[in-house]
């Protein structure tokens, strides 16, 4: 997987040193790796609620949970960022399955770019607003696989391991997704040309 | 998996990394292209998430709850011996005549666990005033108590210390007896920190220490500031604690600086360019207490930079990179003061200046220690330092400007200045305890024996402060440290440290 934002990449050695500690109850190892991660697992589920103050709350309660399932976290099985990855896409499911009441895309900041030409950017940034909407409409399942491959940047093989599936299993799902996205946009009369 | 889906799978990752185009991609794809077109195109236009990120601010503050969430709830069951003491318990329920007792002691054991687990949990959230908060600092304590070593101590101090912070926010600005509880727990909790600290002071533990601690620092000043700024009710409440975090920063500073002043001089450097970018940017607010407030916390660390420099005077290896460090940041303070002052009203002015006039006595100080090295006990402690106590009688209903113990007595043990200002607090406040007295502040700074441990504040009640005048946020004068270095063990210079020599923390920024 690729380094956070900005952040200095660090060896995956060290964040599984860090982890392993943490497994141990250090929590100076887990506070590394909140700011290691915190970032990306906030834009995640921005992403995803469009709601910065929900962002916010859902991401600390991630972490609580990744906290309480570090004794079980099996590191030889899942990557720990998939494992993380995981714990946000469950949470955000559970946010909307006790809250039906909230918004799904209120804030598209996160994905307004601001880089090109006016018309360039105008046309980008529909697309990937559009694109956005048909990913939020995905079920949990085939929207998890297509935001940690296209969205997070995860390897085949790490998805694979964060949902328990065979990455053969995965690339169906992808390739079902991507026409259930194509589905989704072609009814709001959107044309991927 | 059919052959398509592998086709379209491998082709999309050909287009996103830009190993081929669309159409390169499409010719590979061997009878499904026409079908594929479509998907290959979506799959290569999704882009990955803008790199947006929390704020600095609210990050570091949800990392502080979060900790402290797992360490009061999650600790608990996180640890759980694999095997051992159920082995052995499990044995005891295979021996019948044990069983029963075992039975019976367990179930004690359980009834008084859930009330004492159901109490402190349920006193997690609890306020000062309330009627679980003796069990949530009871709780504290205890974890202090079991709590391994004086850096796991001094650690968990820090972390309460930022619990009060949070507490306080939590309570009404108008409940004066509960915020003065959050506020004299905080300040215990900042003792607790410093003698935790010197406890330890010297060791890699130490250095461990030397690396988070001033962040939490930060967190816990940007929180005050944040809490003073959503509601102005609080700014008078506040300042004492703001005071607390201040003294408490200088001096745990104080003792890194017997073993790597370069760390300490950086890391004051940088507090002091995040209290002057503050007041700057309440200047910008025309919020003129609080850019008072921060002005005068600029000066205290002013004071305590001139305090290391007449240190690196004295004879340090680093000496010129020090010197050169803070001559730099004088001349950017110097530029961000002289911004204030061209902008803010003319009333405001005066404080601004008294600042400005404490930075050229950095610069100056830096300036007369060239090719003449001070050496404790000679009193040199240039005279511009000394002048600092008649300097700028008319600012704006601001204390004078002083040299305390630090810099003009305290390593020059001419004794002059802060023993005649004993109202500034810089001389009242007593060392650390762990750390004896001074090396050459006997002469003169007789104060040093005098309470309050946390800072000339302690005693002094928001708003009562003799040194504060009418026109000033109360709770942010009488504040200052006491310069004199603790006794400890002599250790390696920082660079010998892989710890201190990458620690480059950056404290104090709004």
């Amino acid at each position: 997987m690729d380094n956070c934002d900005g952040n200095v990449p660090q060896p995956e050695i060290e964040i599984a040193e860090l982890v392993e500690r943490a497994r141990k109850g250090d929590t100076s190892a887990f506070g590394q790796i909140y700011d290691y991660y915190a970032d990306r697992i906030y834009r995640h589920i921005l992403y995803r609620t469009g709601n910065m103050e929900d962002a916010r709350d859902l991401m600390q309660e991630v972490f609580i949970k990744a906290w309480k399932g570090l004794p079980r976290y099996n590191p030889t099985r899942t990557p720990f960022a998939g494992w993380l990855f995981t714990i946000a896409h469950n949470r955000v499911i559970d946010h909307y399955r006790t809250r039906k009441d909230c918004d799904y895309i209120e804030d598209e900041s996160i994905i307004i770019s601001m880089a090109g030409t006016p018309e360039k950017l105008a046309e980008q940034n529909f697309t990937q607003l559009e694109v956005r909407k048909a990913i939020l409409k995905l079920p949990p399942e085939q929207q998890q696989v297509i935001l940690m491959k296209f969205i997070e940047g995860f390897e085949y093989s790490e998805i694979s391991s964060a949902v328990q599936k065979s990455e053969t299993n995965i690339r169906v799902i992808v390739h079902r997704a991507l026409k259930k996205m194509q589905q989704i946009l072609a009814a709001t009369g959107y044309r991927n040309d | 998996m059919t052959r398509k889906e592998a086709v379209l799978t491998r082709c999309i990752e050909a287009v996103r990394s830009g190993e081929a185009t669309v159409e390169e991609s499409l010719r590979q794809c061997q009878g499904h292209g026409r079908e594929l077109e479509p998907l290959l195109k979506l799959g290569a236009n999704i882009e990955p998430l803008k790199p947006v990120g929390m704020e600095p601010a609210y990050k570091r503050i949800a990392k502080a709850r979060l900790l402290e969430e797992i360490q009061t709830a999650g600790q608990a069951e996180h640890r759980q011996p694999a095997g051992g003491p159920l082995v052995s318990m499990f044995n005891i329920f295979k021996q019948p005549a044990l069983c029963r007792v075992a039975v019976s002691f367990l179930a004690v054991i359980l009834l008084f666990a859930s009330l004492a687990g159901g109490t402190a949990y349920a006193a997690r959230s609890s306020l000062p005033g309330e009627m679980l908060y003796p069990a949530k600092t009871g709780t504290e304590s205890l974890r202090l108590f079991i709590a391994g070593g004086n850096l796991a101590k001094a650690e968990l101090s820090l972390d309460f210390a930022m619990t009060r912070l949070l507490e306080l926010d939590e309570l009404e600005s108008g409940a004066a007896t509960e915020v003065g509880l959050a506020l004299e727990g905080y300040r215990n909790n900042l003792d607790a920190f410093i003698r935790y600290a010197t406890g330890i002071s010297g060791s890699a533990d130490f250095y461990s220490l030397a690396e988070s601690a001033p962040d939490h620092f930060r967190s816990q000043i940007e929180y005050m500031d944040q809490i003073t700024d959503s509601d102005p009710g609080y700014a008078q409440q506040i300042g004492p604690a703001t005071t607390a975090g201040l003294n408490a920063h200088i001096e745990f500073m104080d003792i890194l600086a017997q073993y790597d002043l370069l760390s300490a001089a950086q890391i004051n450097l940088d507090a002091m360019q995040g209290r002057l970018e503050r007041a700057s940017d309440m200047a910008d607010r025309q919020n003129y207490p609080a850019m008072q407030a921060a002005l005068l916390q600029y000066q205290q660390l002013n004071r305590f930079a001139r305090d290391l420099i007449l240190k690196v005077q004295a004879g340090d290896s680093q000496k010129s990179e020090i010197e050169s460090l803070n001559l730099q940041a004088a001349l950017q303070f110097q530029n961000i003061l002289d911004d204030m002052a061209q902008q803010a009203a003319e009333e405001h002015r005066n404080s601004i200046e008294a600042s400005r006039q404490a930075t050229s006595q950095l610069q100056e100080q830096i300036s007369a220690g060239d090719g003449n090295s001070n050496q404790p006990g000679e009193g040199s402690g240039s005279p511009d330092a000394r002048n600092d106590n008649g300097q700028n009688p008319q600012q704006d209903g601001q204390a004078k400007p002083q040299t305390p113990g630090g810099t003009g007595t305290t390593d020059n043990g001419s004794g002059s200045g802060s023993a005649d200002n004993p109202a500034s607090g810089a001389d009242n406040q007593k060392p650390p305890d762990g750390g004896s007295g001074s090396t050459g502040a006997e002469g003169g700074n007789d104060n040093n024996s005098t309470p309050p441990a946390a800072g000339g504040t302690a005693d002094n009640p928001p708003g009562k402060n003799d040194e504060a005048g009418p026109g000033e946020p109360p709770g942010n004068t009488g504040t200052g440290y006491d310069g004199s270095p603790l006794e400890g063990p002599a250790l390696p210079k920082a660079e010998d440290n892989p710890v201190t020599a990458k620690m480059t923390a950056v404290a104090f920024r709004r």
